[in-house]
């Protein structure tokens, strides 16, 4: 048994607490109250597991439960427990334990969160929506070991100049997945000028200078950038100023935006195609969007449509336990839980923190969304795919009609050059 | 209504004495806490450590709330400044730690009286409103003014073991950051028992009469700020090295809220109440979310039941049930603040 | 301008409610954009199922209204004209509403449908402007008459303002007040959530939706003035076109440049535009 919680310890500081703090006796002893809760699987009596014996495996899911990223929250660690509860508990013949916390989307909360599982003995973190938490964080991980594998958070540098060891990342960094459109939208759709339409902040000026970068190095212009605040109700100002030398308006707006974004995009009948980062069109969106987003050409490393037996047997499984539409976000708790047992399976002897994290890197593993593997620095080396929004048997989708195999987060740049140069993020604002 | 307003004539010495038993208790308590971490484990100690952190920013605020009857809505800007006056001069500028805390309570002060100034002909809701809105602009500026504020991303990379006593890992931070708090709160104790800290608890109650007795009420609500703001940087700059990271979460105006949820919950009246709202709020955080996924839901009903029944606060309450009945005049908080609305514009001269 | 002024007319929508039970009663309703998002998910809830986007808007207001009644009978009435536990209990309210929409329709973003007939788009030459927003704002224009109207010119609009001003001497002639205030409670929720089914189809529903209405609304009613009708309107169309032009001419200061204003505005008139001439009349 590793490192289960320290209850006679907390016992004691419950004591020496009361003395001075009324309530924090309580909090001590209602913290020991709720580990019978957690989501234990009774899966260690697998009769047919050669190594049953194999030691446990601990892994604490943080993401945000309350909140605006609730949502995403929610399908990671949905797409994580699904794949568990499909292999009974188990992986690679070790028991999985999962302890689930609420980052409530704020920074103490998530290093309380952090540090409560890395005392409990967790094995695996995974979680992190919002950048800016995961940054907050990074420090307290990296000091503890444990390996992390964040699961939506974006911001390019978690990945490249502040990459760590024990840091992993299988969901997008901002600029991975909207390069790749900057070539297509470029040399296949034919696009010669574009306008950059998106939210004012990191994770927009990281996507848009990724787009803006690949697009302009494939011989094409950008005329135009426009930034919107963080949840602007109203998206018609910015809309309206788009320019008519554009050929094309390429859109980063993720969540609630990309519905208010398109629905002015239509309103005021802009009348250039619109292409996209494939968050504008995500899955967890694009059945309110509907016909607004029709046609709609966006560039991820995942989409529901995607035509492999993996996938499908995946959305099937998601859909029914859930009755909610599969998301990126999804697929990455899930995709988690694979990359955990490749990890575990290449594992000869103890599992250590330091064994897991090595592990880790070296794991390739078929997704939902495909080939997956890990660069140097932690970021997932994946498929992009273009795709274009379609109603099929009355259900919107992201169909996919081409697709980039192997995409690093450096795109087709060297990653020591590419580091150098000035950060992606402080590039938006320049390219008009 | 203003019948109970204390005479401040009849008022002599005891409020200016340092009441022994809360500095016995004050002792006791700070003895008690820096034993935790030889006793707890590191996530009881980084849970203690925001609470001690956060209970200097509420008593911060109750220079304003509770003295001087402000009820500020604002409040986070002041502490969010001082995390971002660190964040900024320990990543950016490469300042040392000793710059850093001057700058923080320089700043802190500043938009103090800043704010101070701008409220001067704003009582009650409006009070509250205005300074909500100031600190929404300057929230707006954080997030939106990346290059230098690293904006939704914040700036991480703060390196506690500059303010430590005794290792630069979590617990010299926490003994460091103790004694800074402990000191800070005897500083504000200390201006609350001085005559000027009695002078704008006076304002507070009742700005008409100080005026009619030639006081200067405005200065002193300033001055309130002043404090204020100086300390609420303090906090603010000990959290940014606490979480090592600063975002516009320090800025944000749920934190305003919260601290004044500290000061009504534990009760505003009394020099501790704000820290034992501190413990009982921050405290059921901890315990409710790990209960249970709703937890918002119960501690909005917490709070709901606790308001209903306790309108003072658990220290008004304590105090009330202690020495209420003999005293049917002392005002309570609730009503003094509560006198239903006020004017928003003391009648002008 | 168009944008802005139908902007506005949403601002104006979502705060009208507010103007009656805080600007009115002196409520301080913090659970104001919490009765929003519960109208407008109610309304989701109610038009998905039955295909009726009028039964959806009714449904939503009644509940609401009722729920608003509810909290206003038990709770709020208890710590009458004492405005900090009003806040806390508001806010508690608030985290209550918000979570329990979260549990039941879950954290992805919503939008509701347009109501019928307003879909298109109004084509005037080289003016393209949807309906829908149009819409908003002849909305607007039209609660606004009701609102001012019918607390002008009616006997119990009379009677709310009596009981605002001295409910003391309106008990004393035989006023009901704490019927009054009832009344007054529900028609402001059953406001906040018809902004709520309106609003949704503009802004969306999402968690955290209470809380950015909450601050707009607060804006609306503050720098207009409290209690006064005309000034949440006013201000409603003011706020709208600061902000439309703020994004346009300081796109990177946009936050700051919706809050600071305000904030001066407050600082040297704190009663706002219209504060003063109100309670006198």
């Amino acid at each position: 048994m590793i490192a289960r919680p320290h209850r006679p310890v907390r016992l004691g500081l419950a004591l020496v607490v009361s003395l001075a703090l009324v309530t924090a006796a309580c909090a001590g002893s209602a913290v020991q109250d709720e580990e019978p809760a957690d989501p234990a699987t009774d899966a260690s009596a697998a009769p047919d597991d050669p190594d049953a014996d194999a030691q446990p495996i601990t892994v604490g899911l943080v993401n945000p439960l309350t909140g605006p990223f609730a949502a995403l929250g929610e399908d990671v660690n949905d797409g994580f427990r699904l794949y568990l509860d499909q292999h009974d508990g188990m992986l690679a013949g070790h028991e999985v334990v999962v302890e689930t916390e609420d980052t409530a989307n704020d920074v103490a909360t998530a290093q309380e969160a952090v540090t409560k599982l890395t005392e409990d003995g967790v094995d695996l973190l995974a979680g992190f929506v919002n950048s800016g938490v995961t940054y907050g964080v990074a420090a307290d991980i990296v000091d503890s070991g444990v390996p992390l594998v964040i699961t939506t958070a974006g911001a390019d540098d978690l990945t490249q100049r502040d990459a760590a060891d024990n840091i992993f990342r299988l969901s997008y960094t901002s600029s991975q997945d909207a390069m790749p459109l900057g070539e297509y939208a470029c040399t296949e759709l034919g696009h010669e000028t574009m306008a950059i339409i998106g939210l004012d902040y990191a994770f927009g000026w990281e996507a848009a200078s990724g787009f803006a970068t690949a697009y302009e190095d494939a011989g094409c212009d950008v005329v135009q950038e426009i930034y919107a605040a963080l949840g602007t109700s109203d998206w018609a100002p910015f809309v309206q100023q788009i320019d008519d030398r554009a050929a094309a308006v390429w859109a980063v707006a993720p969540g609630s935006d990309g519905i208010r974004l398109l629905q002015a995009y239509r309103d005021f009948g802009v009348s250039q195609p619109l292409i996209g980062h494939g968050s504008t069109t995500d899955e967890q969106i694009l059945s309110e969007q509907q016909a607004t987003a029709d046609g709609v050409v966006t560039s991820l490393h995942y989409s529901a449509a995607i035509d492999s037996d993996d996938n499908r047997a995946f959305v099937t499984a998601f859909e029914d336990e859930t009755g909610r539409s599969v998301s990126q976000y999804a697929e990455h708790g899930w995709a988690t839980a694979q990359v955990l047992e490749a990890a575990l399976e290449s594992i000869d002897g103890e599992v250590t923190r330091e064994t897991l994290v090595e592990a880790i890197g070296g794991v390739e593993i078929d997704a939902p969304r495909g080939p997956l593997r890990f660069d140097e620095y932690g970021q997932a080396i994946y498929t992009v795919y273009v795709r274009r929004v379609a109603e099929v048997d009355g259900t919107w989708v992201n169909e996919v009609v081409d697709s980039y195999p192997d995409t690093s987060q450096f795109w087709t740049y060297d990653p020591e050059e590419f580091m150098a140069g000035t950060p992606l993020a402080e590039l938006h604002g320049t390219w008009d | 209504m203003s019948s109970t307003t204390p005479d401040l004539r009849r008022q002599p010495d005891p409020r200016r004495q340092p009441d022994l038993r809360l500095v016995a208790l004050a002792v006791a308590v700070v003895v008690a806490l820096a034993v935790v971490p030889f006793v707890a484990s590191t996530y009881v100690v980084t849970v203690v450590l925001r609470m001690v952190v956060l209970g200097l920013f509420a008593l911060a605020f109750n220079v304003v709330f509770g003295a001087a009857d402000m009820p500020s809505l604002g409040h986070a800007a002041l502490f969010g400044v001082g995390s971002y006056a660190c964040g900024l001069g320990l990543v950016r500028w490469g300042w040392g730690i000793g710059t850093v805390v001057v700058a923080a309570v320089a700043v802190g002060t500043l938009l103090g009286i800043l704010m101070g100034i701008a409220t001067l002909r704003t009582q009650g809701i409006y009070l509250l409103l205005l300074t909500l809105a100031i600190a929404q602009a300057v929230w707006g500026l954080a997030f939106q003014q990346v290059r230098l504020t690293g904006g939704d991303n914040g700036i991480a990379g703060i390196d506690r073991g500059l303010l430590t006593l005794g290792g630069d890992g979590l617990v010299g931070f926490y003994w460091a950051a103790l004694a800074v708090v402990t000191v800070a709160a005897a500083l504000l104790y200390a201006f609350r028992i001085s005559i000027v800290g009695t002078v704008v608890e006076a304002v507070g109650m009742s700005p008409s009469r100080l005026r009619a007795l030639g006081f200067a009420v405005g200065s002193y609500r300033v001055t309130a700020f002043a404090v204020s703001g100086a300390f609420s940087a303090l906090a603010g700059m000990l959290m940014a090295m606490a979480t090592r990271f600063v975002g516009p979460e320090n800025l944000a105006w749920q934190l305003s809220a919260e601290v004044m949820l500290f000061a009504i919950l534990g009760g505003a009246a009394s020099f501790a109440g704000p820290l034992v709202g501190v413990v009982l709020v921050a405290g059921a955080e901890v315990v409710v979310s790990d209960w249970t996924d709703r937890w918002p839901t119960v501690l909005g009903l917490l709070y709901v039941v606790t308001l209903l029944f306790l309108p003072d606060g658990v220290v008004g309450w304590l105090s009330q049930w202690r020495d209420g009945r003999d005293d049917p005049d002392r005002p309570t908080r609730a009503s003094r603040v509560g006198r239903s609305l006020p004017p928003a514009v003391e009648a002008e001269p | 301008m168009l944008n802005g002024l139908s902007f506005g007319g949403l601002l104006f929508l979502l705060a009208s409610g507010l103007t009656l039970t805080f600007g009115m009663m002196r409520t301080v309703n913090l659970a104001h954009g919490a009765f929003y998002a519960l109208g407008g998910y109610l309304a989701l809830a109610v038009i998905r199922a039955s295909g009726s986007y009028l039964l959806g808007l009714v449904v939503a207001v009644a509940v609401v209204a009722v729920v608003g009644v509810v909290l206003e009978r038990v709770v709020l009435q208890r710590v009458a004209g004492r405005e900090l536990p009003q806040i806390m209990i508001t806010v508690g309210i608030a985290y209550v509403i918000g979570d329990v929409v979260l549990a039941v329709w879950g954290g992805r973003p919503q939008t509701l449908p347009r109501p019928p007939g307003l879909d298109g788009v109004l084509n005037l030459g080289s003016l393209t402007f949807p309906w829908f927003r149009l819409g908003l704002l002849v909305l607007a224009v039209v609660v606004y008459l009701v609102l001012q109207r019918s607390l002008a010119d009616t006997l119990v609009g009379a009677r709310i303002r009596a009981a605002v001003d001295d409910d003391e001497t309106a008990r004393a002639v035989g006023i009901d007040v704490g019927m009054l205030f009832a009344v007054t409670f529900a028609a402001g929720s059953g406001l906040a959530a018809f902004a709520g089914v309106w609003g949704g189809a503009f802004t969306g529903l999402r968690p955290g939706t209470e809380w950015d209405i909450l601050l707009l609304a607060l804006i609306v009613v503050v720098v207009g003035g409290l209690g006064s009708i005309r000034g949440a309107f006013v201000a409603a169309l003011l706020v709208g076109l600061l902000d439309e032009f703020g994004k346009w001419l300081f796109p990177s200061f946009a936050l700051f440049t919706l809050y600071a204003p305000v904030a001066v505005l407050l600082a040297l008139r704190p009663r706002g535009l219209f504060g003063r001439e109100e309670r006198v009349a």
